[in-house]
């Protein structure tokens, strides 16, 4: 039977590295998704997701259990994309990264299975579409749909992740939308 | 419920957010007005579209590294902090060039203060030296007791006695420093004279009164 989150963490605390990894391969996946959703391709969603789980290792004797770890793992991983994208504001290189559709053929190349090329090429438009959108929000506004449309949290927990109160999260949620309503109105049936 | 609200409400509705009345307002609402029910199944798309973008899996290859690379990292202990020059750097936004050649702006402003600083300087300097020899200072040519007052106070001299007793529009007047002949007799803080070029004193000074 697997370990709990709070056996995990108690373990890790204490120093047990394998413990700590068993949080890490357990969250990844969605430390991933967050990353790469905020900052819209694969390179820096990479590097977010390295340093969420450096960060939350070297911070656990913080981490007080007042929230689940999960909560506090992707808190970071929100931060930590928000610190990147300013960082690349204050560099001038924000603004859609066109060195998705490279990473895009890449990583294609090296998940296993046949290509299916009109699907392919459809998703990745639309994935374009919605990069370019999600681009242009302001960096909270983006957070927010990330996480519930994207990554599919209920508004309870985004509101824990972000500190915000629920109303904020869904008054963000409906500027965000309405935004990418107008980015999306060809893939709009 | 007129549609402005109900715009408003749309996306509560989607998520389920909505209860009681407000729920049943808009509800009727949209069984009455085509354009917000149209509104309404628009963003259930947006919502759908946005759900179909999630990114695929990056896929095995990549997570097998991924424990390993921050297990590296955790090895090698925390990286320093950066220094306050890297984050002074960073702040002015300097960090997008290369280490070699970031400190270039800084030191371009900083040598370009430094000149301004030195060229002020000089031109004062070259002003009280002009004056020092007793020949009339660069500029405008002291051309009466009111022309060179005024050259004076142009170029930030002051404590300035002069001469009263010349001619106006006929005596030169020259600007010198007040170590050089100071009238006897003459109180309070002076730092430059205004004398006529040529001639004896009038035996008349005053401050102030250009």
């Amino acid at each position: 039977m697997a370990a709990s989150d709070g056996e995990l963490v108690r373990r890790a605390k204490a120093g047990d590295r394998d413990a700590f990894r068993g949080l890490v391969e357990r969250y990844r996946g969605r430390v991933y998704g967050i990353a790469r959703g905020m900052t819209g391709n694969h390179g820096d969603a990479d590097d977010v997701a390295q340093e969420t789980f450096i960060k939350a290792y070297r911070k656990l004797g913080d981490f007080e259990g007042q929230s689940a770890i999960y909560t506090w793992l992707y808190r970071i991983a929100v931060n930590s994309a928000l610190d990147l994208l300013r960082r690349k504001s204050r560099r001038g290189e924000l603004g859609l990264d066109r060195s998705i559709e490279e990473a895009e053929r890449r990583l294609a190349a090296a998940r296993k299975g046949p290509p299916d090329g009109a699907a392919e090429a459809g998703a990745a438009e639309l994935r374009r579409a919605v990069a370019g959108g999600l681009a242009e929000l302001p960096a909270r506004h983006r957070a927010v749909l990330v996480l519930h449309d994207i990554e599919g949290m209920p508004h309870e927990e985004i509101s824990r992740i972000l500190g915000c109160p629920p109303g904020t999260v869904r008054s963000r949620l409906h500027y965000a939308r309405a935004r990418m309503q107008r980015k999306l109105k060809d893939f709009i049936g | 419920m007129k549609c402005r609200k109900a715009g408003k409400l749309l996306s509560d509705r989607l998520d389920g957010a909505l209860v009681g009345g407000s729920r049943r307002a808009l509800e009727g609402h949209l069984r009455e007005c085509p354009s917000c029910a149209s509104a309404g199944s628009e963003l259930r798309r947006v919502r759908e579209l946005l759900g179909e973008a999630k990114a695929p899996d990056p896929g095995p290859d990549y997570w097998a590294g991924f424990w390993p690379r921050i297990e590296a990292r955790l090895d090698r202990g925390p990286e320093p902090a950066p220094s306050f020059a890297a984050r002074l750097r960073a702040a002015l936004g300097f960090d997008r060039f290369d280490a070699v050649i970031s400190p270039a702006p800084a030191l371009a402003i900083i040598a370009l203060l430094c000149f301004n600083i030195l060229l002020l300087a000089q031109v004062r300097m070259g002003d009280r030296r002009a004056a020092a020899d007793g020949r009339a200072l660069s500029g405008p040519r002291a051309d009466g007791r009111r022309g060179g007052a005024v050259w004076a106070a142009r170029r930030g001299v002051d404590n300035v006695l002069c001469d009263h007793g010349g001619r106006e529009g006929i005596d030169e007047y020259v600007l010198q420093p007040a170590s050089f002949r100071l009238p006897a007799g003459v109180r309070g803080k002076t730092d430059y004279i205004l004398t006529r070029a040529s001639g004896p004193s009038s035996g008349g000074w005053a401050r102030g009164a250009y």
